[in-house]
């Protein structure tokens, strides 16, 4: 079993990993290591944090906003605003399908480039809030 | 003999001795030029994305192409890379060329 918010990732994860351009190179905080050039375009998805509000007095019910990033990331020796561009467009066109499952809704975008290198990667963060609904006393189960 | 002079014969000796790959540029009017460089192919780095990047880079006199400047593909080890940055070092005695595989 895994935390309620992971289940949470791991929806937006299917969501990206369902796209053409980086594919199933969709990586989460269980690959914390290095991403060679070779796998790229690619994305990570790390949950950031999760404020959580108590829905009703005197029950352990709770509504958790859970931020969470998704970092594109990309290798273009020219052209890196469009390659980027792309990569982004693709996928927050996935991710925020209808029907959107737990009210997913996009919160900042930012944008990245390095000088190290090649300098030839670049990368597209969008960061987005999901909304969902656990038990303190039962946190790897998600109720809504 | 001046500090500059032996300094110029040092770095003429250095890269007579380490030079290990042709460097070749091909113009769209005029005949390929070509000089010889002391090339790192492998060099890597991990960047601030968590991504490991690569690192081709060169070492060169300037004399040896004054004309070289950023964007111009060289083809190393029938290899083409577009140059990225020319940094000159130790006051413009060599420079050191980053490339990006193109």
């Amino acid at each position: 079993m895994t935390l309620a918010a992971d289940q949470v990732v791991d929806a937006v994860v299917a969501r990206l990993a369902a796209t053409a351009i980086a594919g199933a190179r969709v990586f989460t905080d269980d690959r914390p290591w290095p991403i060679p050039e070779s796998q790229l375009p690619a994305w990570r998805v790390t949950a950031l944090n999760e404020p959580v509000d108590s829905l009703y007095v005197d029950q352990g019910v709770s509504e958790h906003t859970l931020s969470i990033s998704c970092r594109g990331i990309v290798r273009a020796v020219d052209g890196m605003r469009a390659a980027r561009g792309a990569l982004a467009a693709e996928g927050m066109a996935s991710v925020f399908a209808v029907p959107v499952p737990h009210q997913f809704q996009l919160s900042e975008i930012d944008y990245q480039i390095t000088s190290e290198g090649e300098a030839a990667v670049g990368a597209i963060t969008f960061t987005l809030t999901a909304k969902f609904a656990a038990d303190q006393a039962a946190p790897e189960t998600l109720l809504v | 003999m001046s500090f500059a002079d032996v300094e110029a014969r040092a770095n003429a000796s250095v890269f007579k001795t380490l030079t290990n790959a042709t460097a070749t540029y091909t113009p769209a009017v005029g005949d390929p030029v070509s000089f010889g460089v002391v090339f790192d192919p492998a060099g890597a780095i991990i960047d601030d994305f968590g991504t490991v990047a690569q690192q081709p880079r060169f070492a060169m006199q300037p004399a040896a192409f004054t004309a070289l400047e950023e964007g111009m593909v060289l083809a190393i080890r029938s290899v083409d890379y577009q140059v990225r940055s020319v940094v000159p070092l130790d006051e413009g005695g060599w420079q050191r060329v980053t490339l990006a595989r193109a």
